[in-house]
């Protein structure tokens, strides 16, 4: 009798009870989580001044695809689609490779002046001179107004640094005794044992850091002059800045006699371009997510 | 992304994309304007006929400013008479400005409202006088602009724009200023029989009648700056321009004005029998108010006078839920303090590479021709003068942004405007109201002198204390009783002392001392 | 994990001893010396401007006003320290990022867990992908979304609330101080936990699954299994993030910024409990210009942050026996 109730398709009561509670709760997570962002996909795909009108909530009302154009059809918007990929490729790239390699080192079990090492990483999350030295700096190392500067600063992600070096000490030390018995150097070792061992780490730090690099505009604000290495949410930002009024009443005057903000929908829509391609790639790393990725690794 | 697991293939990869790297920063080095002092391409002189305009580098520190590139008839037809060409650079933040300035790397031109008094410094901007002096002898400045403008070290570097003098005003009398106004639904007003709106007192009687007959609508709504400034001016309290009024001599900052304290517990009556929603004083930004007043929520609007035009042609509801102005004003002692000395100036940095070309253009823009042509446009293309009704008629559609925007009418005049050149329209109601305000303005612009430097103690003093006001004001607003709201409106002057409230009304009248001079009295 | 040791009496041979080990492992000494060289460039050179605390530095001087300007010693923080809202502010901080922790942190856990425990792919794959979309939308437009969603006036969640007689009266979710804090942490959620949940799920793919049928045979159920094998499997990579989370207190930590949303979320009608010592320091500091203000605000931030971390850690390591280092 017990046999008979614990089991149904396989699965135990447990199991049904629990798979069912983590569905509705989910369920609820992604209706909460979903709605506002479709909500502010149908806003943009409907007319700024209806939109302003309120009561839209399940589909445009009046339909349009000009917020879209005016983006599209921008040459600046364009360029900054390109800047903004060719550093999130570049400068994700190099954020990844250099991270993990340095915290490789830092995971060596036997490295001496560990407790040195570590202290120079924490004061270094947590002190800033600032803006002001940080430019200065910039400026004598040439990276100023130069593509490099979206990449090079960034290389190395103290953050992402201490995660790795959490995930590789958990690696198993059977796999690079092995390769060292064979004659391997620490640098093969890192390519091509640690590396692939490490995709759902290497995954997560590319989509953090690819993130990263996509949603940067203020070092595009602050250090660049040349309009040409833009970013696309720099290009947000600014239309964003348009809704606003100067804060002084008198500059305020002058603006509403221009009539130069710019709706709601502007904004959204401006945000949506600039989100899209993310959304887009993420499925791809999703896959690294899943359980049983350590199991090819395991030499049996 | 596809792991590269080969060794190989990884450095192969990083070499392809130093490769880039290195590419894209050669040719954007070549394709920038850089802003090195050693950079001398630009530094072509530029007389009125070049054929290649001299190119220079303007930071227009308004973020809003949504002309980001030198590109339309009016920028072009500028270009033909000054020989100069823009490289436009918008703010994206208010970092950037302080930023430059400590760094030291900044463009050839900056036009800002904000650090002012730090942009006027020779280490930091050439002079103007010393500038005209040296190339542009023929560019005439006004005594009370040169006076307004001058820095500690008795130079200029900068004429801001928006001003206007006693003469120029009375020149133009169609000139009129934007004021706070407030706008009604028509259409709900007939239906309460269209009662008299001539006084405050009118205003609370018509809202509790809204109140009792609509209770779903918003009786009231206050944009989020310009709710307090149409009261304040309501009662004779000195906003807008400055928060300084002067009574027998002595200056003195408006809090201890005899008026405020009505100001205050009028607004507070209000809010307590529901004609003013609490939600509305969490408003962060003034075009919060819009939305409401889009969706035909509201029935009185308090808002620039341009904003509720601009509302209005926003309308998709129908026509009687357009707001119709208030042309009269409804207090008493209404009197418009008009201490503008300028809005918003530009600056010819250390590192302009065009000097001569710099000032020159200025001049232009100064002139008559270049402030109408900046400001209001190409005569028969954008304009043309009422001679009639002697106001400039617009020839494109009212609020047509696209259209206003690529071809920047209006903006780059803002670099050198009279503020006698705002004319308004004289077929809208809007005009009436904004006139109806001008013949209530008082000229004090030797208030508008009294600003300390942001980083001088009276300076930081009044930070703080702009700071406290905009928080415990609420508090007063939102009181629960009469008594409540003047026991926080004491507690408010009490903080106020605390900050340094009389240090800075002592640093004032110091400063009043020394400036009235400048103007005659 | 554990630090050389190697004591010899002898300071010389010491000295060559630990040269030698050096000498064997110098591919990872120099992995790591590369790190620390850029360390020093990017964050260390950079750190002479936090003497600008101590100095009347006027950014008119430029940059070699940061080492000519006076000094002013403790002016600043003094200053600060004797602000009115002084005892408000810090209240607020502490509160508010105190509460993401408590409420927070474990969410992100929690919501792996459950997603890892999920049998459908596909449904698997909407909610985890839908999950971190607010991620993305900037701390601006949820403040416009806030007013669709919760405006008492015509608010979305009050009109269907209101309809449904859940509720006779519109939340004043907006404006009410008393609801700052849960608005604060509710929304920091929202957008955040779904963002960090990935972390923890490659940290659940790491996990041998061969344990999980080991367990099985031996006649553990669900719930014990995730108990006993994904939450400890995990551990490491929770420990790392708590105890950054830690250190990063005062500036929201694992939720994300607190001066955003305290910035755009705060007003002036709930600003007794969302003024926050960020926001503050940047209204009367930043907002003038004043670097040297913001530089001493941020100092005094930077000591707190770095003794919660070596606290935190010391006590991670003493309850769990792994750190953060």
């Amino acid at each position: 009798m017990d046999y008979i109730l614990r089991r149904w398709r396989g699965r135990t009561l447990e199991d049904w009870v629990v798979d069912s509670v983590n569905m509705f709760l989910l369920l609820l997570v992604l209706i909460v989580t979903l709605y506002p962002f479709y909500y502010i996909l149908i806003i943009s795909f409907n007319e700024g001044t209806d939109a302003a009108r309120g009561g839209i909530y399940f589909w445009p009302r009046k339909f349009t695809l000009d917020n879209y154009e005016t983006f599209l059809n921008d040459h600046k918007w364009r360029i900054g689609f390109l800047v903004s990929s060719a550093r999130t490729i570049v400068g994700t790239l190099l954020g990844v490779l250099f991270t993990s390699l340095v915290a490789y080192g830092l995971a060596y079990k036997q490295l001496i002046f560990k407790k040195v090492y570590f202290p120079i990483i924490i004061v270094a999350m947590y002190f800033s001179g600032g803006l002001i030295p940080y430019y200065v700096v910039l400026r004598e190392l040439q990276l100023l107004n130069t593509f490099a500067v979206y990449v090079i600063p960034t290389m190395l992600n103290l953050f992402f640094l201490l995660i790795a070096v959490s995930f590789f000490n958990d690696i198993p030390d059977e796999l690079q005794e092995s390769a060292k018995i064979d004659g391997a150097n620490d640098l093969t070792i890192f390519y091509k044992i640690i590396l692939p061992v490490s995709k759902p780490l290497l995954a997560t730090m590319s989509l953090f850091l690819g993130v990263g690099q996509w949603n940067s505009w203020m070092d595009s604000a602050y250090f660049v002059r040349n309009e040409n290495l833009r970013t696309l949410t720099y290009r947000m930002i600014e239309i964003i800045n348009q809704s606003t009024m100067p804060i002084d009443p008198v500059g305020s005057a002058i603006a509403s006699s221009m009539n130069t903000t710019t709706t709601f929908s502007i904004q959204i829509t401006a945000m949506v371009v600039a989100i899209l391609p993310i959304i887009c790639v993420y499925p791809f790393l999703q896959k690294h997510f899943v359980k049983g990725v350590m199991l090819g690794a395991v030499k049996g | 992304m596809e792991l590269m697991i080969s060794k190989k293939k990884v450095s192969l990869l990083l070499i392809i994309s130093m490769l880039v790297m290195i590419l894209s920063a050669c040719s954007s080095n070549s394709n920038s304007k850089s802003n090195n002092v050693d950079n001398t391409n630009a530094g072509s002189k530029g007389s009125e006929q070049e054929s290649v305009p001299v190119e220079l580098d303007i930071f227009v520190n308004h973020p809003w400013f949504p002309v980001k590139e030198w590109s339309g008839s009016i920028p072009q037809l500028i270009t033909e008479k000054t020989g100069v060409k823009l490289n436009v650079t918008v703010a994206a933040d208010d970092k950037q400005l302080p930023l430059m300035i400590a760094s030291g790397d900044l463009p050839d031109l900056i036009f800002t409202s904000t650090e002012l008094d730090r942009l006027a410094d020779s280490a930091i901007s050439y002079s103007w006088n010393e500038l005209i002096q040296k190339y542009a002898p023929d560019f005439k400045v006004d005594a009370t602009r040169i006076a307004i403008n001058t820095a500690a070290d008795g130079n200029f570097y900068t004429i801001r724009n928006n001003f206007a003098t006693q003469e120029e005003w009375d020149a133009s009398p169609n000139a009129i200023i934007s004021p706070g106004a407030l706008g009604f639904r028509q259409d709900i007003m007939e239906e309460l029989g269209n009662p008299a709106l001539r006084t405050l007192e009118d205003l609370e009687n018509i809202l509790g009648q809204v109140k009792a007959k609509y209770p779903d609508m918003i009786p009231l709504l206050l944009d989020k700056n310009w709710g307090s400034y149409y009261f304040k001016y309501q009662f004779g309290i000195p906003t807008v321009t400055t928060n300084l009024y002067e009574q027998d001599g002595v200056v003195s900052y408006f809090v201890n004005h005899p008026n405020t304290l009505d100001y205050y517990k009028y607004i507070n009556r209000l809010y307590r029998n529901g004609y003013i929603t609490g939600e509305n004083f969490a408003f962060k930004d003034t075009l919060r108010d819009n939305d409401y007043v889009q969706k035909g929520l509201v029935f009185a609007e308090v808002d620039n006078v341009n904003d509720i035009d601009n509302m209005n042609s926003q309308i998709t509801l129908g026509d009687n839920y357009k707001l119709t102005h208030l042309v009269n004003p409804l207090g008493t002692d209404t009197k418009y303090y008009n201490a503008s000395v300028g809005w918003s100036g530009v600056f010819i940095t250390k590192e302009n590479s065009n000097p001569e070309a710099s000032i020159k253009f200025m001049q232009y823009m100064f002139s008559e021709e270049g402030q109408k042509l900046g400001f209001w446009g190409i005569e028969g293309k954008h304009y043309k003068w009422n001679e009639e009704k002697q106001y400039p008629e617009i020839l494109y559609k009212q609020g047509d942004s696209e259209y206003i925007n690529s071809e920047a009418i209006g903006f780059w005049g803002l670099m050198s405007n009279s503020a006698a050149l705002d004319i308004a329209d004289p077929n809208y109601d809007s005009a009436k109201v904004k006139k109806a305000v001008k013949d209530t303005m008082v000229l004090v612009p030797e208030l508008g002198l009294l600003i300390p430097k942001s980083d001088s103690e009276e300076g930081v003093i009044l930070s703080k204390l702009e700071a406290m006001i905009s928080t415990e004001e609420v508090r007063i607003f939102m009181a629960n009783s009469e008594e409540e709201a003047e026991k926080y409106y004491q507690d408010m002057l009490a903080k106020a002392e605390q900050i340094g409230l009389s240090k800075y009304e002592a640093w004032l009248n110091k400063k009043y001392a020394e400036v009235k001079p400048l103007f005659g009295k | 994990m554990k630090a050389n040791t190697g004591a010899i009496s002898n300071k010389n041979t010491k000295a060559r001893m630990t040269w030698k080990q050096f000498k064997r492992q110098v591919y990872p000494q120099s992995f790591v010396l590369l790190g620390v060289l850029f360390l020093v460039i990017f964050s260390y050179v950079p750190m002479f401007g936090i003497i600008m605390a101590f100095k009347d530095y006027k950014i008119t001087s430029g940059v070699q006003g940061i080492f000519t300007s006076d000094w002013v010693g403790l002016k600043y923080f003094s200053e600060f320290v004797n602000d009115y809202k002084f005892g408000d502010l810090v209240r607020n901080t502490l509160v508010i990022s105190f509460l993401k922790i408590v409420f927070a942190f474990p969410i992100p856990i929690l919501f792996a867990v459950m997603l890892n425990e999920l049998r459908g792919m596909v449904f698997k794959r909407i909610v985890q992908t839908v999950s971190y979309l607010p991620h993305f939308i900037s701390w601006v437009v949820v403040l416009g979304l806030a007013y669709v969603f919760f405006s008492a006036q015509d608010g979305i969640i009050n009109t269907l609330l209101m309809t449904l007689n859940v509720i006779d009266k519109p939340l004043d979710v907006l404006t009410n101080p008393d609801k700052f804090w849960g608005l604060a942490v509710m929304s920091a959620i929202w957008k955040e936990a779904g963002w960090w949940t990935i972390i923890f799920l490659a940290a659940i793919a790491g996990i041998n699954p061969a344990m999980y049928e080991a367990a099985q045979l031996d006649g553990a159920g669900r719930l014990k299994r995730i108990w006993h094998i994904t939450l400890p499997g995990i551990q490491g990579a929770v420990i790392v993030v708590l105890v950054m989370s830690i250190g990063s207190l005062l500036g929201g930590g694992l939720v994300g910024s607190n001066f955003e949303q305290s910035f755009l979320l705060g007003n002036s009608v709930n600003s007794d409990t969302s003024e926050i010592v960020q926001t503050y320091a940047f209204k009367v500091g930043l907002a003038e210009g004043r670097f040297a203000y913001a530089a001493a605000i941020d100092l005094v931030q930077s000591v707190i942050s770095v003794f919660l971390i070596f606290t935190s850690n010391y006590i991670a390591k003493k309850l769990s026996g792994q750190g953060l280092f």
